[in-house]
């Protein structure tokens, strides 16, 4: 529920106002705060416009006196005021429901007796209001509105904690030109699909009970990006020097070259460092749904953007964030140092001339166009090389009677099936191969098993990765699920036996495939960002491929089963690829929320102003110099009139951009006798109220004047006046 | 109260502080003014002092 407060009307100003006539005071007790100047500048220009020897410096000091005054009547006027301005985006939902929404609030805090600053004029006193009204049928319009209260009202800037929302669950995927997400690595090698563009996806978040607000629908997007994921930080020079040790002596010949050239961060006006990001387009950086490569649901308040025109490669990657900014926001590129003319420019976001805080980026994401080369069909390498190895059962780690491993890599799962145990073809291996001593390791002699016979009959038959995929989806389908297949009990292992009258070489096959496939649809996704395991992998594979066949397709089991060659030749490639399977998939897709920003703005303006100080400063510590009618005494007075023109200009602009506000609806109903009964009935009688319906979002400002009789509040209704140009 | 003095919202743009900016910017054209005219004495001291200039 809004609050009434008290405060004096200069409170409402913003601070470049309330400190003094213009900023240059409120600015300047910062720079005495620090100990570097005893006078503040306003006195200063004082002093100087005596000097004056004409009749502007009569004209001076009277417009002087009159914004003086001003100031002055602003600080001793008082009013109630009630921001209604939604505070946070939780917040929105309590401001819904357009016009009537608006008084029932605005009526309960007039009558809210456990507020103890609300209007508390009785029937015999005088009251009277001034409304400010916004309403927008959108959350994003009431965002901007709110923005633009908070903007205008120092005393609204500390409770409105309210930015357009980060978009939320950013990923992005690598895309073929029409935008396609090839869904898996490997459709690239059964496909050639030439990854072309970048695919980012974001949401809304959602708010009061699992809604989003379509925001975003309102806003542009705006995409910046960085080669780090924190961005660049922002540094200067900064010359520092070095305390001379007082113990040496004074005849230090070098003693100037002590100052040492330093690089500090530079902050932003909230303290912190600040990183730089660079625009994905900085010639066309904003987009909206119209965009041809924008695509959106509005139902799920999910969005993605089709990046084009990227190099392949890794190094060529990206970290990319987003930020859903309002339409009127412009990039403005700063050139540090104007005579460099290589130095990459930073960009910030301004909005009415202004920098611009008030949308939030995203987490960041790193994202790269994948530089594949598919002529080497690496799924099917992947998928030989493990049906090699489940024919040399690695997938079991068997040792001999000294506790040396003879069979198995300890890094294939699952095991087999224990159903294919029952099966004729089958056979122990212990007994074909004579190493019956591991008996005392299971007494059962049968527990390992090996398939006997080729597992394809010939080369034509061994199946490629696409082929094999279809073939175990097939089965996948006609089995229904790998539990089901695996319970003895569901009867789909009989159907499966039965119906389809499968041999137990292509049951095998399936399984082999089945198991092989899981781990390749992980691997293939790490091996193609990774060039030089690529390239070992193929270089092993290409080398070790007749052994790998022989494996396959060999009709002696036994002779296969001992071969040293092809098991070390096989077991080198599994440990090559297997090491790999267990590391997720680098990078982290998923990034930390960051919330540096773009603001030197601050920091150049307190440059100047120290500038400008000192300049007038020097002007009048020498009075003989400075203001007689030398030569250099009138350059030196020029060179201040010139600071202080542009100095002036630069305060006008900011006071202009606080004229820039939107369409509002304003309602005044001037002090009078009856207290809070009066305004009420004022305000449920008052005639043309914004027509808003009941879904509708609204924001605004009620300033409340009154006192027991006019000498009460004049000076507060001139004053809102004033301050609303109206 | 009759039905004409009811109260009346009404759509309008304020312009905040403009009475405000109306005296900075009068202040300014002054300053502006008269560096104006020392510029230009600055000029003419100038050329007195060096007229080959």
């Amino acid at each position: 529920m809004a609050e009434w407060k008290t405060f004096d009307l200069s409170e409402f100003m913003p601070e470049q106002v309330s400190g003094s006539v213009d900023k240059l005071q409120g600015l300047t007790d910062i720079i005495i705060t620090a100990g570097n100047v005893a006078n503040t500048v306003l006195e200063v220009l004082r002093v100087f416009m005596t000097s004056f020897p004409n009749p502007a410096a009569a004209l001076v000091q009277t417009l002087l006196g009159e914004l003086q005054t001003i100031i002055d009547n602003l600080q001793e006027t008082g009013a109630f005021g009630l921001f209604m301005i939604p505070t946070s985006l939780d917040d929105l939902e309590t401001y819904r429901g357009g016009y009537p929404k608006f008084r029932q609030i605005f009526l309960q805090s007039l009558n809210d007796v456990e507020d103890p600053n609300r209007p508390q004029v009785g029937a015999d006193g005088a009251l009277g209001a001034f409304f400010l009204l916004f309403t927008s049928p959108s959350a994003g319009g009431v965002i901007q509105q709110s923005l633009t209260l908070k903007n205008i009202f120092a005393g609204a800037r500390n409770d409105v904690d309210l930015k357009y929302p980060a978009p939320v669950n950013l990923t992005i995927e690598a895309a073929d030109e029409e935008g396609r997400v090839p869904g898996s690595m490997l459709n690239l090698f059964a496909e050639g699909d030439d990854l072309t563009t970048l695919i980012l996806s974001w949401e809304e978040p959602k708010y009061k009970q699992s809604i989003f607000y379509d925001i975003f629908a309102q806003n542009n997007f705006y995409i910046e990006r960085s080669k780090s994921r924190e961005g660049v930080l922002l540094t200067r020079e900064k010359t520092r020097a070095t305390l001379t040790n007082p113990l040496q002596s004074g005849d230090d010949d070098a003693a100037g070259e002590d100052a040492e050239v330093i690089k500090e961060p530079v902050l932003n006006r909230l303290g912190e460092p600040i990183y730089t990001w660079e625009p994905l387009n900085p010639d066309d950086p904003f987009f909206d749904l119209e965009n041809d490569d924008l695509q959106e649901n509005y139902l799920a308040g999910t969005y993605s953007y089709t990046i084009r025109g990227l190099d392949k490669g890794i190094e060529n990657g990206y970290y990319y964030r987003i930020r859903s900014v309002p339409k009127d926001t412009k990039l403005r590129p700063l050139q540090r140092d104007p005579s460099d003319p290589d130095e990459k420019p930073i960009y910030l976001l301004e909005l009415n001339e202004e920098t611009y805080l008030d949308s939030q980026p995203s987490g960041a994401v790193f994202g790269h166009l994948p530089d594949i080369d598919t002529s080497f069909d690496l799924p099917t390498a992947l998928l030989n090389i493990y049906r090699a190895a489940y024919m040399l059962r690695f997938d079991v780690d068997t040792y001999d009677d000294e506790a040396n491993l003879q069979l198995g890599s300890s890094s294939i799962e699952p095991v087999l099936p224990l159903y294919l145990e029952d099966d004729a073809k089958f056979e122990s291996l212990y007994g074909e191969i004579q190493l019956l001593e591991l008996q005392f390791l299971n007494e059962d002699v049968v527990n390992t098993l090996y398939f006997e016979g080729p597992l394809f009959d010939s080369e034509e038959d061994v199946t490629d990765y696409e082929s094999a995929r279809r073939f175990v989806s097939t089965a996948g389908t006609i089995t229904s699920s790998t539990t089901l297949e695996n319970d003895p009990f569901g009867g789909t292992r009989e159907l499966f036996n039965d119906m389809f009258n499968l041999t137990e070489q292509q049951r095998f096959r399936i399984w082999v495939d089945k198991a092989a496939m899981s781990k390749i649809e992980s691997l293939v996704p790490v091996l193609v960002q990774n060039d030089s395991m690529l390239e070992i992998v193929r270089e092993f594979y290409e080398s070790a491929q007749t052994d790998i066949m022989d494996t396959i397709l060999d009709e002696d089991s036994t002779d296969r089963m001992v071969s040293d060659s092809v098991r070390t030749a096989i077991h080198l490639l599994i440990q090559v690829i297997d090491r790999h399977d267990t590391q997720g998939t680098p990078p982290n897709w998923r990034a930390m929320r960051l919330f540096a920003d773009l603001i030197p703005e601050a920091d150049q303006i307190m440059d100047r102003l120290f500038g400008l100080v000192n300049s007038l400063g020097s002007v009048f510590s020498d009075p003989t110099s400075s203001l007689d009618g030398t030569i250099e005494g009138l350059q030196n007075r020029l060179a201040v009139l010139d600071e202080l023109v542009d100095f002036l200009d630069e305060t006008l602009s900011f006071f202009v951009r606080l004229q820039n506000v939107p369409l509002a609806s304003i309602l005044f109903i001037p002090p009078a006798s009856g207290g809070v009964p009066y305004l009420t009935r004022e305000l449920l009688q008052a005639e043309n109220p914004p027509s808003s319906g009941p879904g509708e979002f609204f924001t605004g400002v009620v300033l409340a004047v009154g006192g027991a009789g006019p000498q009460d509040y004049m000076s507060t209704v001139q004053a809102i006046k004033f301050i609303f140009g109206v | 109260m009759t039905e004409k003095e009811k109260p009346q919202w009404k759509e309008a743009r304020i312009k905040p502080f403009k009475g405000f900016v109306d005296q900075l910017r009068q202040l300014r054209d002054v300053i502006s003014t008269e560096r104006d005219r020392l510029e230009k004495e600055l000029q003419e001291k100038n050329d007195k002092e060096d007229p080959n200039g």
